[in-house]
């Protein structure tokens, strides 16, 4: 019977949306209420919106290369050389998010389930099991991605639900923070943070119905939305501006928070239990997916054989931040920032440089 | 390399003390000793010189051997002039006897390596002769050496040998990959091989009694008789004892036979057997076989093979009439409310109770042979029309490229067709109700049966059919999901609770509530293990009771549970080994593992639940959400004859919502989409067409004609 690796709608959707709303589990609130103020939540909203018209370009650079992925479509549309840059931009943003969750989520666990535990074994822990993820093939993280839905979504539901009581919406006034102008400036400059869209049109190849890709990707792009929108505005109401930019792990400190009476203490735990389980699935897609870049830039046949050389690359260089705040502000200031210049405005370039090299053809013609 | 390779053919003629005759003959396989993977070979000369030599001693021993030896010397040398031995273009005639007489109407095919492939070549008499008939003068030691030999009708391309190997890099795959291929060309050889009868009744009986080892083996009954006409016509019977029924035999064989057979003369000598067949057998099956391999077969499994004296066909006449275990009830599936019926050791007995539950003429049985030795029947159960065809051909193509002496139970068999045999999950399901497997079939399921296994296999296995009960769907939906969830309940204890404990009270005790924490911190003052090592003693011991209990004799097997409940109750408390707590989550746990319908599933659980203690005692929480991880990711990956274990949740297919939960029967209108049957509808969207129609009232009624939703 079949054994292609198939890809179905609900698993790439759920898949984007666990690559799309993990980071709401680090310190993403934090880096929001920097940029936001007191309008933390407006921020992510105007990203998402930013990312969703440059997937609508990236969408739209793949339909006149039908059959294909970013990378083969960047390297068809720019030609080798520009192509192979542009290849190496999406294979550095993925690479990047992977470093910087991998010591994120490691840091997180550290602080919160084993602090006495060296940093090195929760790491490795981490890329082993991941590891098997992606050597298992997208089929199985995309998989893993649908059965674990139910997890993020109900630990998002309940957590924001459960905090209620802990919350002062006054805490979001003045609404529109620093000023309207800045946060759309900084919600445009920082769509990066929606950055992961693209994975859809990496593996845009292996999906069932790949026409749909543009749907599939508004959907992932407005569930995903919704779940940070809403979460950074609980988290904001929870912790308000300015003792917010003192929180490293927003998610975290305010699980701590919930009292459902004297039995049922410290849930926090149970928690992060359901949040390592997405913390994996997030590392693994980030994995696959840069792996995958590597693969079609090299023109090799698997991505397996990258495997331990990327694993050991990112243990290495995911040590390479000296503490929690730097690597929180690398990823969210730097890699953040200027990957939505990448991942945009690269495809809308291809875009046009493939239009006007049709149209010149065409003349000739 | 042609020295090289000389060289090694000599030596390798010299270990296997075969003396060379010629050097560019013989010195293959014959002389190796060995059959490539380090087994003695059969093929070997001078162990097929033993195993004739021993059975010609058997023969001369024989009482009732009428035959003279001379006469029997005369045939076996005249076969011998006639089967004659080829080597590339030249024929030579003639044997040293010092060569093997397995070497006889053999020679080596040209290509790759020591051991190699062998083909008969027969006299051009012996293939010029009519089909269905043997050449007479080919003797049953020489026919059975055909019978018996080995052979390939593949051609063999050195030329691919390369290619080949350069596709198997690691030497031991390159020489298992040729064993298995030899072995697979012996097979096929061996099934495609008729081998016909003669017209000659002792040549038949010789050569039936030397396959069956008659003499040496004590089951096999032969019985010579005349039947009374004109003049007499010998006749002969041949049966295996304990495995035909002896009144079948002697009131419809041979009374009928011997003693009211009246044929006339004028019939010719193939009408004579028509005439037994037609006038004088009552038996209710007979089939006419003139193959060696079909009668030997139908003697092993307990029919009559009756032989005729001019007749070159047999006569397989059904006396299968042995000692089994009668329908018995269920007992590792029971229900309370449902069938109490369970499959037995009989394969014929557990089909008919199949094929009562289904009574359509598209449910379909195939039987296949599994076990060279063994040749166990096994039935593949499918339904025509419903079932899809390509599940069905995969099924029977890994049955029949299993290869194995012994396959007495569908759990050596299974271990044989699974995909991944290093993953824990079960990969087909095993159940022993034949209403359960009626139930998998009319989904699309393939079912299989091995003779003399009371376990039936359904393939393919999900994950969600794994927790699952027959009961489920004999009970009212509420009640059925209920019991579902109760299981999922189940299945998640015994898997994780004692890894929450070992994480609570090693990393996370913050999280235990004060009173409890305290309660917990008092019971274990005394003890002086780690709760790890508290906790593996106990799961220990609960896997010993739980052995022992099995293995116990039945007689003495209530002392084992007081033993068990004080050692484990009592003794260990009070001796402060264990804390009280424990004793109620190990108690939890195994009444958890018990929950789990599926033996095999509960396997695996009790060996996943040592993972997890292990992963929680090393990083706590953090260990055990990274397990369920790489077992997520395991699962997912995992497909049961290509369907994926974890549908039809992931990858997500059109289902009744049959899975983790159990919806109302009549919302369930179709059949399992990740099948893919030929017919995805099991019922009509309107199942309960009564509704609205019913004269009791206006129940639905407006629902239903109106056709919308389900019209339930």
């Amino acid at each position: 019977m079949g054994s292609k690796d198939s890809i179905g709608t609900r698993e790439a959707i759920a898949a984007t949306i666990y690559f799309l709303s993990a980071k709401l589990l680090i310190s993403f609130p934090q880096h929001m209420a920097e940029l936001g103020q007191t309008a933390a939540w407006i921020v992510p909203a105007i990203s998402f919106a930013t990312a969703t018209l440059g997937f609508l370009i990236i969408v739209a650079l793949l339909r006149r290369y039908p059959g294909k992925n970013i990378v083969e479509a960047s390297e068809e549309a720019g030609g080798p050389i520009f192509g192979i840059i542009a290849s190496l931009g999406y294979f550095a943003f993925f690479f990047a998010t992977t470093i910087f969750s991998i010591r994120e989520f490691s840091e997180t666990v550290s602080t919160s389930l084993l602090p006495r535990t060296p940093l090195s074994v929760i790491m490795g822990v981490f890329i082993i099991a991941t590891l098997v993820a992606i050597s298992a093939g997208l089929e199985a993280i995309t998989r893993a991605s649908l059965v674990g839905m139910p997890l993020i979504i109900g630990t998002l539901i309940v957590l924001n639900v459960l905090l209620l009581p802990q919350s002062n919406f006054d805490t979001i006034f003045p609404l529109f923070g620093p000023g309207i102008g800045k946060l759309v400036y900084n919600g445009i400059i920082h769509s990066g943070i929606a950055g992961e869209i693209i994975f859809l049109c990496i593996i845009a190849g292996q999906l069932n119905e790949s026409d749909k890709v543009q749907r599939m990707g508004i959907v992932s792009l407005l569930v995903s939305a919704v779940f940070v929108v809403v979460s950074t505005l609980n988290y904001s109401a929870v912790f308000p501006y300015p003792l917010s930019l003192h929180i490293s792990y927003p998610g975290y400190e305010a699980s701590t928070l919930i009292y459902m009476g004297r039995f049922f203490q410290r849930v926090e735990v149970a928690f992060v239990f359901l949040w390592v389980i997405s913390a994996c699935i997030h590392l693994a897609l980030s994995g696959y997916t840069s792996a995958v870049i590597a693969k079609d830039m090299l023109r090799l046949p698997s991505h397996k054989p990258l495997l331990p050389a990327l694993a050991i690359l990112q243990f290495t260089l995911a040590f390479v931040p000296s503490d929690v705040p730097q690597t929180t502000h690398i990823d969210f200031m730097v890699v953040k920032t200027y990957s939505g210049l990448l991942l945009f405005v690269v495809p809308l370039i291809l875009l046009l440089a493939s239009r006007i090299r049709e149209g010149r053809s065409t003349g000739r013609r | 390399m042609e020295l090289i390779h000389m060289l090694l053919q000599k030596l390798i003629s010299f270990l296997s003390f075969d003396p060379p005759e010629d050097g560019n003959q013989y010195r293959t396989a014959q002389g190796t000793g060995h059959d490539g993977r380090g087994r003695p070979d059969r093929r070997d000369g001078t162990d097929r010189r033993d195993r004739t030599d021993r059975r010609d001693k058997h023969e001369t021993q024989r009482k009732h051997d009428e035959k003279p030896d001379r006469e029997r010397i005369e045939a076996r040398r005249k076969t011998r002039s006639r089967l004659k031995v080829r080597s590339g273009s030249k024929v030579r005639s003639g044997l040293n006897k010092m060569e093997p007489k397995r070497l006889r109407g053999v020679k080596p095919k040209p290509g790759f390596g020591f051991v190699r492939p062998l083909v008969i070549e027969r006299s051009p008499d012996a293939s010029s002769a009519q089909p269905g008939t043997l050449p007479s003068a080919i003797s049953p030691e020489s026919y059975l050496d055909i019978l018996t030999f080995e052979t390939s009708s593949e051609d063999f391309h050195p030329e691919d040998e390369p290619a080949r190997a350069g596709k198997c890099r690691r030497k031991g795959h390159l020489h298992a990959e040729k064993a298995n291929k030899d072995e697979t060309s012996q097979d096929e050889a061996r099934e495609d091989e008729v081998k016909p009868l003669t017209n000659d009744l002792d040549t038949n009986l010789e050569m039936l009694k030397k396959i069956l080892h008659y003499g040496t083996n004590a089951d096999v009954v032969v019985r010579e008789f005349d039947i009374p006409t004109e003049p007499v016509t010998k006749a002969a019977i041949v049966f295996m004892d304990g495995l035909a029924g002896k009144d079948a035999i002697d009131f419809s064989i041979l009374q009928p036979l011997m003693l009211i057979a009246h044929l006339d003369d004028k019939e010719g000598t193939l009408n004579r057997l028509e005439a037994v067949k037609r006038r004088l057998l009552p038996g209710n099956q007979i089939t006419e076989s003139n193959n060696l391999r079909a009668i030997i077969e139908a003697v092993l499994s307990g029919a009559t093979c009756l032989l005729i004296e001019g007749s070159d066909i047999a006569l397989s006449i059904e006396t299968r009439q042995w000692e089994h275990r009668s329908i018995d009830r269920p007992s590792a599936e029971m229900v309370v409310r449902g069938p109490q019926e369970a499959f037995n050791e009989t394969l014929r007995s557990n089909l008919a109770l199949i094929r009562r539950r289904l009574q359509t003429p598209d449910l379909i049985t195939e039987m296949i042979k599994v076990g060279t030795l063994s040749r166990t029947g096994c039935a593949i159960l499918y339904i025509e029309g419903l079932t899809n065809p390509q599940l069905v051909d995969e099924v029977r193509k890994r049955i029949n490229e299993s290869k194995s002496d012994h396959m007495q139970d569908t759990g050596i068999l299974e271990q044989f067709i699974e995909e991944k045999p290093f993953v824990l999950a079960p990969q087909t399901l095993s159940t022993e109700r034949p209403d359960r497997m009626a139930a998998f079939l009319a989904e699309g399921h393939v079912g299989i049966l091995l003779d003399g296994s009371p376990f039936a296999l359904v393939v393919p296995a999900t994950f969600w059919s794994l927790l699952q009960s027959a009961e489920d769907y004999f009970l009212r939906w509420p009640f059925g999901a209920f019991l579902r969830i109760v299981r999922t309940v189940a299945l998640i204890l015994a898997i994780f609770l004692p890894a929450v404990y070992v994480a609570l009270t090693n990393f996370h005790p913050e999280m235990i509530p004060t009173d409890l924490l305290l309660a917990i911190a008092a019971s274990r003052e005394k003890v002086p293990f780690p709760t790890v090592i508290e906790v593996l003693i106990m799961e220990i011991s609960i896997e010993l009771i739980r052995e022992a209990g099995i293995r116990i004799p039945g007689v003495i097997g209530p002392t084992l549970g007081i033993v068990g409940a004080l050692i484990l109750g009592q003794a260990a408390v009070a001796a402060s080994i264990v804390s009280p707590i424990l004793i109620v989550i190990v108690a939890i746990t195994a009444l958890g593992a018990f929950a789990v319908p599926n033996f095999n599933m509960s396997f695996a659980i009790r060996i996943y639940r040592f993972v997890y203690i292990v992963l929680a005692a090393a990083l706590g929480f953090y260990g055990v959400a990274v397990g369920v991880f790489v077992q997520l990711v395991t699962y997912v990956n995992l497909k049961s004859f290509g369907i994926p274990y974890m549908s039809p949740v992931a990858p997500h297919t059109r289902s009744s919502g049959d899975a983790l939960f159990r919806y109302p029967l009549w919302k369930s209108e179709t059949r399992p989409s990740y099948l893919k049957p030929q017919q995805k509808q099991r019922q009509p969207k309107i199942s309960r067409k009564w509704i609205g129609n019913s004269h009791w009232g206006k129940v639905g009624k407006s629902k239903n004609e109106k056709g919308e939703g389900n019209g339930q």
